[in-house]
C-alpha cells in the first residue's frame, strides 16, 4: 500500500466529481475521510489518520479503480446507497434474488437511469452496482458476494 | 459423544456458583445470535423484516442491537447477504460495549488480535464510522476474513496491519481491546468435539503469552485511556492472574467497575490454586454460562 493521500494530487475531486455527478451524493458524506492509492492503481477510501510507524496491510473500502474510466464497488454503493439519488435501478423480488446470484437482469421497462453504472435496489435495500446498457443490467457482482437468498 | 472430562469438572466446579447448572449449560447449544450494524440498518428495521419472514428474534435487554434467534436460516437472509446483521456470540459483544462511551469521542482505536472482526466491526458501528481503528492480527491468514468482514458492514474508518502485537510500534491509543488468543474453553458449548483435546497442560503456555500482551497493550495507551481486556475462557491462570500480572507490573493501571444492564455477571476470583491475587481483580467478570444463556467469557476494565 502506498501511503500516500490522494487529495492533494487531483484524484480526490475526480472521484468526489464522479459520485455527486452520477449519483448525486453529497461531497460532505466524504468529509471525514482520505483517499488511498494502492500499487494495483486502486482507490481506497479510509480514515484521514493513520500511524506512519506501521505497515498498513489495506485501509477502509475499496471505491473505484485508478484506471481507465472510474467504475464504482459494490461496497461503496452498499454504504453511501441510502444516499444516492439519481441513476437508481429498483428490482422486484425475483429479479433482485437472480441479480444477488451473480446474474444479469433484463429490465421489462426503461427507468430513469441513464446508460452506465447504477445502484441497485430492492425495496430500500441498496443491492450494489451494475452496468445499464441497451435495457439489461450487467452484474458486477464479486464472486464472494454472490449468494443464494432464501429469505429477502 | 460429548463428554466433559472429569479434569474440567473438578477444576471448575471449585469456582462457579452452581457446578450441576454450570455444567449441563455445557451440554446446550449456544443459543445462534447476531448484531443489528447500524452502520447499514437499524434494530427497528431488522426486527420488521425478520417479523415479515415470520422468524422469531429476540432483543437482549442489555443491548439493543443484540439479538437471539432460534432459526437456523438466520444466515441466509438478505439482511446478513447487505450486512445488515452479523452474525456473533453474545458475549463477543462485550468488550466494545464497556467503552462505548469513549468509542464516541475516540479518534485512535486499536483491536489487537482482530480477526475475524467482530469486536472491530462493532467498534466501526458505535463510533458511527468516525476516527480511526487499527484491526491488527498476527495471523496472516485470517487477515482475509477480517478484510472481508469489515467491508461487508461498510468500515472506512479502519486499517488493518499484521504484526506481532508484541512488537507494536509505539503509539498513544485513545482505546485499546485486547481479546486475546486463549484456550477458548467458553465456546466449548458450541462443539462438543473441542472438549475431546480439552487438557489444562495448554493453559500455561497462554497465560505466558497474554501476561505479555496484556502489557504491551496497556503501554499503547495513552494516559487517560481504556482498555478491554478479555478471553472466552473460564482459566483463572488466563483470566484474573493476567490481569494481576498486570496490576504487578504497572502502578498506573487502574481497574474499573464493570457493570452491564440485564446481563448477570460474577466477580473475578482472587486467589487460586495455592496464588493469591492482588485483590482489586475483584473488579473483572465472568459471564458464566448457565446465567445467561451464552459462551463463557472473562473481561476487565483497565484505564491509565
Amino acid at each position: 500500500m502506498r501511503e500516500e493521500k490522494l487529495d492533494v494530487t487531483g484524484v480526490r475531486d475526480n472521484v468526489l466529481d464522479y459520485l455527486t455527478g452520477r449519483f448525486g451524493l453529497p461531497r460532505s458524506l466524504f468529509d471525514e475521510y482520505s483517499f488511498y492509492l494502492t500499487s494495483k492503481e486502486r482507490i481506497y477510501l479510509g480514515p484521514k489518520s493513520v500511524p506512519n510507524n506501521v505497515r498498513i496491510v489495506t485501509i477502509g473500502l475499496m471505491v473505484a479503480r485508478a484506471t481507465g474510466p472510474i467504475k464504482p464497488t459494490t461496497n461503496l454503493l452498499q454504504v453511501f446507497g441510502r444516499h444516492v439519488k439519481k441513476n437508481i435501478v429498483s428490482l422486484g423480488k425475483e429479479q433482485a434474488i437472480s441479480f444477488l446470484k451473480g446474474e444479469d437482469v433484463r429490465l421489462s421497462q426503461p427507468g430513469d437511469a441513464s446508460e452506465g453504472y447504477v445502484l441497485v435496489k430492492y425495496l430500500d435495500y441498496p443491492l450494489g452496482c451494475a452496468l445499464l446498457k441497451a435495457n439489461a443490467l450487467k452484474n458486477m457482482l464479486p464472486k464472494a458476494k454472490r449468494l443464494s437468498v432464501k429469505y429477502i | 459423544m460429548f463428554v466433559i472430562p472429569e479434569g474440567f469438572k473438578e477444576r471448575y466446579s471449585q469456582i462457579v456458583d452452581d457446578p450441576e447448572a454450570f455444567l449441563a449449560s455445557l451440554e446446550r447449544l449456544t443459543p445462534k445470535s447476531f448484531r443489528v450494524n447500524s452502520l447499514k440498518a437499524s434494530a427497528e428495521e431488522v426486527k420488521a423484516r425478520f417479523e415479515s419472514y415470520d422468524m422469531t428474534v429476540r432483543q437482549m435487554p442489555w443491548y439493543g442491537d443484540a439479538f437471539v434467534s432460534e432459526n437456523p436460516d438466520v444466515g441466509s437472509t438478505l439482511e446478513h447477504c447487505l450486512g445488515w446483521i452479523y452474525i456473533q456470540e453474545l458475549v463477543s459483544m462485550l468488550p466494545p460495549l464497556l467503552v462505548r462511551e469513549e468509542l464516541g469521542s475516540a479518534s485512535w482505536v486499536l483491536d489487537g488480535c482482530a480477526a475475524p472482526g467482530s469486536k472491530t466491526t462493532e467498534m466501526a458501528a458505535i463510533m458511527q464510522n468516525r476516527g480511526t481503528i487499527v484491526a491488527n492480527d498476527l495471523d496472516y491468514s485470517r487477515i482475509r476474513a477480517l478484510k472481508f468482514n469489515l467491508e461487508k458492514v461498510g468500515a472506512l474508518n479502519t486499517m488493518i496491519t499484521n504484526r506481532n502485537l508484541l512488537d507494536f510500534p509505539e503509539n498513544q491509543f485513545d482505546v485499546v481491546i485486547l481479546d486475546a488468543p486463549c484456550t477458548s474453553e467458553g465456546t466449548m458449548r458450541k462443539s462438543g468435539a473441542m472438549f475431546t483435546n480439552w487438557s489444562p497442560t495448554e493453559i500455561p503456555k497462554y497465560s505466558r503469552i497474554q501476561k505479555a500482551m496484556i502489557v504491551k497493550s496497556f503501554d499503547l495507551l495513552r494516559p487517560g485511556g481504556s482498555m478491554v481486556y478479555s478471553t472466552c475462557t473460564f482459566a483463572p491462570e488466563e483470566n484474573e492472574e493476567v490481569v494481576d500480572w498486570l496490576l504487578k507490573n504497572r502502578q498506573d493501571a487502574k481497574l474499573e467497575t464493570i457493570t452491564v444492564e440485564g446481563m448477570k455477571l460474577s466477580e473475578g476470583i482472587t486467589g487460586w490454586e495455592g496464588k493469591e491475587y492482588d485483590s482489586r481483580v475483584k473488579l473483572a467478570r465472568h459471564v458464566w454460562p448457565h446465567h445467561n444463556d451464552t459462551g463463557g467469557f472473562f473481561m476487565a476494565k483497565v484505564t491509565r
